[in-house]
């Protein structure tokens, strides 16, 4: 983890999401997992924790998906190319995968991002994304033909009219997984809801929280787990669910 | 160029420069922004004996040019800290004051006791500030009474030098800078946090759990300032200055009015390399100045 600067590359606004590219000359800030955030310079006294949506070594290049919600979020997307900013990370765990899972990818609106990383990470033969929003404002067109997706949408303007339950029962029938995995990122509902439907299924999330510094000293960002406070940026953002006594 | 300071009892800084408690936790985390050796000490997260599992959350919440913050002291406790952290804090080249506290007298002497034996540890800052926890903490440091016990106990259990952290919440804190200077603390450091709350309008909900948690952030500069200044002025022993400090003229601000050194506190949150270009400040400023040593600095404020 270190402390350094992004350069704005390039940004692309889709309703209230931008996809942020940016480049970096610090060279650690390229070694990035999925799950893994960056606290970026807001326009906010603190720092904001972002997901990475993707890195490129080669190009020395990391992207971010915001959206614009709050003061800090609304600056990062209001920023233009040619402009830099202040960063630290990156920080965080990663989501587990091996090479013989069969994972469900689960975002749900802005927690798509690191799913975005995730499915690019694995084969694809292996897993399916499922991505859900209210409407298809929610609904980012990043994925192209990259990974297979499922699209929800509440009110059935994108993809099956529902939300990721529908998308997640759909890849259940259509795929014929054998122990199939959740990984997923979203709206705590959502997360809690997942868990509801598939009990039996294994299911690890990345939890979003407020953070005063993003690298493990402030102890603002505690999730409480079966084995007392964890700090979720440091030892998360990813916990398996059953873990989470908040999502009982 | 000469930063070196004298807090007194065997405890000189190479500078003046100090992490505060709570927003550096036990100093590592820092090895990856700059080497801890650029400054003059940490203090780490406050350590009580026995581990504690802290506040329910949320925790936290910026406001304007500040935050508020109600972690409720979690910490490892003493054993974890002496076992797991302090032998790698020792091979770093700076001073290692522990934060302490207790939720009675008799846990502060405990842990006081305990820690002392460690040569590695350089000093003690005991925290009779907090406004987080429910006993314990503020209620020694708003009784001036207490604050006397305290002192005199702790001062009685350790020969290693003692700074006391002072509160803000109350209405004259001369009166404890005196109280401690009385029974033999060797320096003090102030402010701990403001008693501060946020509401969310849209939720209708406060803003953390315990509705209350100490405010820090630029925004309390000026009061940290004032209250520096005048204790600067009640005690002889050195006062080390905190609050809203984010960048070099900051701290030499504190300097200026007779802060014998300064802590960082909310600043490493947001700009975790802000020690280091601290000291680098001071120093490139006091040069251009023409000023060789910094203790010509420190007080030096047209006074009248």
């Amino acid at each position: 983890m270190k402390q350094g600067k992004l350069f704005l590359k390039n940004k692309k606004t889709y309703f209230d999401y931008a996809i942020l590219t940016f480049l970096t000359e610090v060279e650690d800030f390229l070694n990035v997992k999925p799950g893994n955030f960056f606290m970026l310079q807001a326009n906010t006294l603190l720092k904001k924790p972002i997901s990475v949506m993707d890195c490129n070594k080669r190009d020395k290049m990391l992207k971010f998906l915001v959206k614009k919600i709050g003061k800090g979020t609304e600056f990062l997307y209001n920023l233009n190319p040619g402009e830099t900013i202040d960063a630290i990370g990156p920080s965080g765990n990663s989501f587990p995968i091996d090479e013989t899972g069969e994972y469900i990818l689960v975002g749900g609106g802005s927690g798509i991002p690191p799913l975005y990383f995730l499915s690019k990470q694995i084969e694809k033969s292996r897993h399916t994304v499922v991505y859900g929003g209210r409407t298809k404002k929610d609904i980012v067109p990043i994925f192209g033909k990259s990974a297979p997706t499922i699209i929800t949408t509440e009110n059935g303007e994108l993809g099956i009219k529902g939300t990721v339950i529908d998308g997640i029962k759909k890849v259940i029938e259509k795929n014929n997984f054998k122990k199939p995995i959740i990984l997923s990122c979203g709206p705590e509902g959502m997360v809690k809801a997942i868990k509801k439907n598939f009990p039996d299924i294994p299911h690890y999330t990345s939890l979003e929280r407020y953070m005063a510094c993003g690298f493990g000293v402030c102890l603002g960002c505690v999730v409480e787990t079966n084995e007392g406070y964890k700090r979720v940026c440091v030892d998360g953002p990813v916990f398996n669910i059953n873990e989470l006594k908040e999502l009982k | 160029m000469e930063l070196s300071v004298d807090l007194g009892r065997n405890l000189k800084l190479k500078n003046p420069v100090l992490l505060a408690s709570g927003t550096c936790g036990y100093g590592l985390e820092f090895e990856n922004f700059y080497p801890l050796s650029k400054i003059g000490g940490i203090c780490t997260k406050g350590l009580s004996y026995k581990p504690i599992e802290g506040n329910p959350t949320p925790r936290i919440v910026e406001t304007s040019c500040g935050m508020i913050n109600s972690i409720g002291l979690q910490n490892i406790g003493a054993k974890a800290f002496v076992e797991e952290k302090l032998p790698l804090l020792a091979k770093k080249d700076t001073k290692i004051i522990v934060n302490i506290f207790g939720y009675s007298l008799e846990e502060y002497i405990k842990v006081v006791e305990f820690l002392s034996e460690y040569q590695e540890i350089d000093g003690f800052e005991v925290n009779i500030s907090c406004p987080n926890v429910k006993k314990g903490g503020i209620q020694f440091g708003t009784n001036p009474k207490l604050t006397k016990t305290l002192v005199s106990k702790l001062r009685k259990t350790t020969e290693k030098h003692l700074m006391i952290k002072l509160s803000p919440n109350v209405t004259d804190i001369t009166e404890f800078a005196k109280v401690c200077e009385g029974e033999g603390a060797d320096s003090i450091s102030l402010i701990n946090t403001l008693l501060g709350m946020a509401v969310n309008i849209e939720t209708k909900k406060f803003s953390i759990k315990r509705k209350m948690g100490g405010f820090s952030g630029p925004a309390i500069k000026p009061v940290a300032l004032r209250m520096v200044y005048q204790c600067v002025k009640a005690v002889k022993i050195p006062v080390i200055g905190i609050g809203g400090i984010s960048n070099y003229k900051d701290a030499l601000e504190f300097l200026l009015i007779g802060a014998k050194a300064i802590q960082i506190g909310t600043a490493n949150f947001f700009n975790p390399s802000c020690g280091k270009e601290i000291v680098e400040g001071i120093s490139n400023f006091l040069q251009n100045k023409g000023i060789e040593n910094i203790n010509q600095w420190i007080g030096s404020i047209e006074d009248e």
